[in-house]
């Protein structure tokens, strides 16, 4: 029993090996490195918000906002004096003069998010359902606002630039490994299942004695981190940013990945970052123009939003709970009960002796 | 003790209790009947501090529950089995049991609850790593009502336990209350059920429309014809036919 449940632990983390070996392969083509890095980042903000709306069943609209955080944190940590100084009218004097490790610098954004995310907590989790959506989206647009226009710290609309962290994969790999175990070993801890009760039914978790309310702050803290380091990583791969890079785009692409591969499931998170991806990117490609066999295709402006768009319907109409169907991968290997049963009444007669193995009833329900 | 006084509910427009006053005395079974939409319900849920009352109070041992919270509640030796079992489906018969205990500080005990309760329970043992939603009605009931035991409460509120269940899986449901009675453990029982549920408690109260109408043991509430009538005047469903609840 404990060996099958261990096993069952170590095949959950495949599609995470998986997932860094394709990012590996595809480094060794110049032209696929800086999609392939983009894609871990986002990877990191996918399962980052995972933490969060996976578990509790409340889809946030806020938690690029975290990012912005991280992102601005690590940057305004990790950049030079002097490129601060010039692009900075009027910032404190510590904070231009503050210069401290790339690696160190990511941590910062990360804590600096759940920060954020603790003093939001308090308010928005007792919300619940879709009020509680709405008032992440309400905080999103906060957040964008003040970094937008808080100029001499952020530098307002302008981008901040010479970020520094290099452009190497594995730092932006070694977070993503970690963030992917935190958010497994999270979903198995007693938090992690209280809270999947409570997105199961809220009332029944309520009243067996689970403080919904509690357990929710403990993984939207949770998760502000993680997706804070993503914004942090963000910032390291790019070398610049800018407030608008946070806001409702990239807020609808994480989405959009989470709910596309089954947002119920890390193995989902990983899935959906990776197709959106390929299929983002071969749309991206084919706008440009494609030469095959001679002939020139060029597709309409446009069309990568709409393909998208229209992918996201099909998978959700066939599989509502996204591409995965809310499992991890050692799901995959497990037979599903089927879902419609009959109910077998037994005669008063057989009642005492009476108990059917295992085999005979699914035999019965099938 | 657990005391409900002069409790008035309502849904917005809708007044679903007026005044309802009923006592549970430590250690006793009580049933509460009524036809559909009488409030049973509401009862038991404001109570459990899931909806919140008008007026009146909810008193355990003295102290007043009325006004807190469903998860501090069932911290305070009381816990629902509510309406539709409400077990959490996706997941694994164990992981619901588990959830069960989460009032609890004793951990250790808790764990040795939890294997106590699948032998009390055979079927909960046997597809302990089953999701809990492929379980068919009978064995989901009785994996509410373990789950409700775990957090070891003294009373034990019950929302229609039988609905929608075999006849023979309701001889074991009752067989199953009756041993919890005998074990010590205070139930409030809820049910459409009558003559049963009025026949296995010890003192039972009919409710129709939002009032208590009649009161009483078995005896006084049979011959005196009184559920028929409480039954009858709601909205002319007669009580349910006589053997369908016996075995
Ligand atoms: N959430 C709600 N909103 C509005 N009205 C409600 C709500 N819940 C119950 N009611 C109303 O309150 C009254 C009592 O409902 P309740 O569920 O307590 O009845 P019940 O005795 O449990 O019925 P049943 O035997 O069908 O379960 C009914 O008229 C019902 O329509
Ligand atoms: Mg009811």
């Amino acid at each position: 029993m404990l060996k099958n449940r261990w096993a069952t632990r170590v095949i959950d983390m495949v599609p995470v090996a998986l997932f860094a070996i394709i990012v590996l392969l595809a480094m060794q083509s110049p032209d696929l490195q800086t999609p392939a890095r983009v894609m871990v980042v986002n990877a990191v903000m996918v399962v980052g918000s995972y933490i969060f709306i996976g578990n509790s069943g409340i889809l946030s609209f806020g938690h690029i906002g975290f990012a912005a955080v991280g992102a601005y944190v690590s940057a305004l940590a990790t950049m030079s004096p002097r490129i601060k100084s010039g692009l900075l009218d009027g910032a404190p004097a510590w904070l231009v003069a503050i210069e401290i490790n790339p690696a160190l610098g990511i941590l910062l954004g990360g804590l600096g998010a759940a920060l954020v995310g603790w003093v939001v907590s308090l308010s928005i989790m007792r919300l619940s359902g879709l009020s509680a959506g709405i008032a992440t989206l309400a905080m999103l647009v906060m957040i964008q606002v003040v970094v937008g226009n808080a100029d001499p710290i952020t530098g307002g609309k302008n981008s901040l630039i010479g970020i520094p962290g290099g452009t190497d994969v594995y730092v932006p790999l070694l977070w993503l490994i970690a963030i992917c175990v935190l958010a497994y070993v999270f979903q198995h801890t007693r938090t992690g299942r209280r809270l999947r009760a409570s997105r199961e039914d809220e009332v029944a978790a309520r009243s067996i004695g689970i403080k919904v309310t509690h357990e929710r702050r403990v993984s939207f803290v949770l998760s502000a981190f993680a997706v804070g380091i993503g914004g942090a990583l963000y910032g390291q791969v790019l070398g610049s940013i800018n407030a608008d890079a946070f806001y409702f785009t990239l807020t609808f692409a994480v989405l959009l990945m989470l709910v596309f591969g089954g947002m119920n499931s890390l193995f989902g998170a990983l899935v959906g970052t990776l197709v959106i991806t390929v299929l983002g990117e071969v749309l991206r490609r084919w706008e440009r123009g494609v030469e095959l066999f001679g002939f020139m295709f060029t597709g309409q402006a446009g069309i990568r939003e709409i393909v998208l768009g229209i992918a996201m319907l099909v998978v959700l109409f066939l599989f509502r709970e996204g591409l995965t169907r809310g499992r991890e991968f050692s799901g995959l290997f497990k037979k599903r009960p089927q879902a419609i049963r009959t109910t077998v009444i037994p005669t008063a007669g057989s009642k005492e002796k009476r108990e059917p193995v295992q085999e005979e009833k699914e035999a019965v329900r099938s | 003790m657990l005391e409900v006084d002069s409790l008035y509910v309502a849904y917005g427009p809708v007044t679903a209790l007026r005044g309802v006053s009923i006592k549970v005395e430590k250690g006793s079974f009580v049933g509460v009947v009524g036809p559909n939409g009488a409030g049973k319900s509401t009862l038991l849920n404001t109570i459990a501090g899931v909806v919140k009352p008008k007026s009146g109070s909810v008193t355990l041992a003295g102290s007043k529950l009325s006004g807190a919270r469903a998860e501090h509640i069932v911290g305070k030796h009381l816990s629902l089995v509510p309406e539709g079992r409400r077990i959490f489906g996706q997941m694994t018969v164990l992981e619901n049991l588990q959830l069960g205990t989460t009032v609890r500080k004793d951990r250790e005990q808790a764990r040795t609850h939890i294997t106590e309760m699948m032998e009390v329970f055979p079927i909960l043992g046997r597809f302990r790593d089953r999701r809990a939603g492929h379980l068919s009605g009978g064995e989901q009931q009785q994996l509410a009502i373990a789950r409700a035991l775990l957090a070891r409460p003294e009373y034990l509120l019950l929302d229609e336990p039988s609905a929608g269940l075999a006849p023979v899986i309701v001889d074991s449901v009752f067989e199953v209350l009756k041993r919890l009675h005998n074990e010590g453990v205070s139930i409030l029982l809820v049910e459409q059920v009558a003559h049963r549920t009025v026949e296995t408690a010890d003192h039972s109260y009919v409710l129709q429309h939002g009032n208590i109408v009649a009161r009483g043991t078995a005896s006084e509430l049979l011959q005196g014809g009184l559920l028929e009538a409480a039954y009858l005047g709601a909205d002319g469903a007669a009580p349910e036919p006589e053997g369908a609840g016996q075995a």
